[in-house]
């Protein structure tokens, strides 16, 4: 069974219809790559399965319970939308690093605050997780004294820090020079390698296509296209090929 | 180079400032008068009315064992040009006098040996310094309780005004930023009278009473309102500042609404709003001086009132210059706590 099953979401914002009907499903270790020029709709559909937007129509099941049902009209509480949030977990484009916390006290502190455990165990946990990302003798920095690509993979081991069954990216290398993109795909790869579900939107194309599963092309608030990554070398839609031919 | 520069400019301004403030005290600084606690009062008594048949004049015998000297003061009423041509009962007579500056020599008339001077180029100014000084740090006591308590009252306030005016629900924010437009667009002059008087007028009965208390809380009361509304608008700035992406990304990792904001933006609200802040209540140590209007004995009130008399000195300006003195030494502290203070925040930048 699909451990993500997303069905016909329809987002507006105003006038502006920016998801027109998006359904897909995503099996348990499956990497998804959503590709898209901007504007597409990727972000929106991002921020819906965090429960940072909320769909005015279509449903969201993760693992067979449905945690977005825009036919319910009961906005749920917020200690459940906090239980629902933490399906996911969401990379963000600018990192969004705690600024007053050091690099472990960053990971540890939503764990610490929901008390996910004993501080010790909370710890090792979070050292194991810097390590991971390779930032072990950085622990005790402050995120302003670390270069992006080390704030962003800090925020990945923060995003981990609390076991989500799905980790979306959300263009997880578009604020970095093309010199520490590297290192934080390179994260982003090991974890496919351990297969952890993702979902990352991005534009780079080398990376969608050697390490996804699965990529969706997004264009104009609809799925355009999607399939396994060989889609890229082999467009089918035109809208695709001429967005593959502006890399 | 360029510091030694500085340093040598900032010690001829403090030399300066020095400088003026002993040339005030040494060269204007002379007694007119007696302290109180070195008169003894033996029995008023009324002289005759002058050869010009106007006026009259009251006669106190006092002595000073400070300038071991004795006699009478005289008081002569307004319109009594030759005062010093009356003849005085029993054992004393005028021997010089001026009654428009109050210069007067006495000396008893068995003795005519001057018994004490008035403004006759005696320089007093340092004997007063104690009696002075004491009542500028009376003064300065109300300025500081007055500052404390403004800043206890109008920072919690300051915080509800600031979320009633970010409110989404416009009954509550419109009100909310009139008040706002109201205290802010008015002079706090304004506020402290119609503050401390309005009640009386409307009620017929003045509902903080006359005494210093009473007075002490109206001012409190229109400090409070006036600096929470300036306040609120630099914690709306801070809280609005914080990037919405650090809610998200607490949102996203399951914190609550008052997890958020204490453990995520609440201290980089405060590392913003540092600056505005240390600059608006620098700005109220000097305000305090306003709460004078309603006669609040802060420390201008105490110095200002050795112009005319207290404490038994009169007609001396120097102890309202030295209050000076008082509020640079306050506001360089708390100019050094802030720089401390955001020192301390440097850690992290927003």
């Amino acid at each position: 069974m699909a451990i993500l099953e997303v069905k016909n979401i329809h987002k507006s914002f105003g006038r502006t219809e920016v998801l027109k009907g998006i359904d897909f499903t995503l099996e348990k270790g499956e990497v998804l790559s959503i590709i898209g020029s901007s504007g597409s709709g990727k972000t929106t559909l991002l921020r819906c399965l965090n429960s940072l937007e909320f769909a005015d129509k279509g449903q969201i099941v993760v693992g067979g319970e449905t945690i977005f049902d825009a036919d319910i009209n009961k906005r749920p509480s917020e200690s459940e939308l906090r239980q629902k949030r933490l399906h996911f977990g969401l990379v963000f484009q600018n990192f969004n690093l705690f600024p007053q916390y050091s690099v472990l006290d960053n990971v540890t502190l939503a764990p610490k605050l929901l008390k996910k455990g004993t501080n010790e165990e909370i710890e090792q946990t979070a050292l194991e997780l810097i390590e991971s990302v390779g930032l072990k003798e950085k622990i005790n920095n402050y995120p302003c004294e670390l270069s992006g690509g080390q704030q962003q993979r800090v925020a990945i081991a923060r995003a981990l820090a609390l076991k989500p069954e799905i980790l979306c990216f959300d263009e997880p290398t578009s604020a970095l020079d093309p010199e520490l993109t590297g290192e934080v795909l390179k994260v982003i790869k090991s974890l496919a390698d351990k297969h952890m579900t993702m979902i990352v939107v991005t534009h780079e194309m080398t990376f969608a296509h050697d390490v996804s599963d699965k990529v969706i092309f997004m264009d104009g608030g609809v799925i355009a296209e999607q399939g396994a990554p060989s889609i890229l070398d082999h467009p089918e839609s035109e809208r695709l090929q001429s967005f593959l031919t502006s890399f | 180079m360029k510091k030694k520069v500085w340093v040598a400019v900032l010690a001829v301004l403090i030399a300066v400032v020095l400088g003026a403030f002993i040339w005030f005290v040494y060269f204007t600084g002379y007694d007119y008068s007696m302290a109180d606690d070195d008169t003894v009062a033996v029995g008023d008594f009324t002289v005759a009315a002058g050869a010009d048949g106007s006026g009259s004049l009251t006669v106190k015998e006092y002595n000073n064992d400070k300038k071991g000297v004795s006699g009478v003061q005289l008081n002569a009423e307004a319109g009594d040009e030759s005062f010093f041509m009356w003849q005085i009962d029993g054992d004393y007579e005028i021997i010089a006098g001026n009654i428009n500056n109050e210069v007067i020599r006495i000396a008893p008339k068995s003795d005519l040996k001057v018994l004490a001077l008035y403004n006759d180029g005696v320089n007093a100014g340092p004997a007063n310094f104690k009696i002075v000084f004491g009542s500028l740090n009376e003064g300065f006591v109300q300025t500081l309780k007055l500052f404390l308590i403004t800043l206890l009252g109008a920072i919690p306030l300051g915080l509800i005004i600031s979320f009633g005016s970010m409110s989404k629900f416009k009954p509550i924010s419109a009100p909310v930023r009139v008040i706002v437009w109201i205290v802010r667009g008015s002079p706090l002059m304004l506020q402290l009278l119609i503050i401390f008087y309005m009640p009386g007028m409307l009620f017929g009965n003045n509902i903080w009473g006359g005494d210093e208390t009473g007075r002490f809380w109206a001012s409190a009361v229109a400090f409070i309102l006036n600096y929470a509304c300036y306040f609120s608008e630099i914690f709306r700035g801070g809280i609005q500042g914080v990037p919405i992406g650090q809610h998200e990304a607490g949102q996203v990792l399951g914190l609550s609404k008052s997890q958020i904001f204490f453990k995520v933006t609440l201290m980089q609200m405060i590392k913003r709003i540092v600056p505005p802040m240390s600059n608006e209540i620098i700005t109220l140590v000097k305000d305090t001086s306003l709460a004078r209007i309603i006669a609040m004995q802060e420390i201008i009130w105490a110095g200002q009132a050795f112009m005319k008399s207290s404490h038994g000195i009169h007609g001396i300006i120097w102890p309202l210059f030295s209050t000076g003195i008082y509020y640079l030494a306050f506001s360089g502290m708390l100019t050094l706590l802030f720089g401390w203070v955001e020192k301390k925040l440097d850690y992290f930048k927003v």
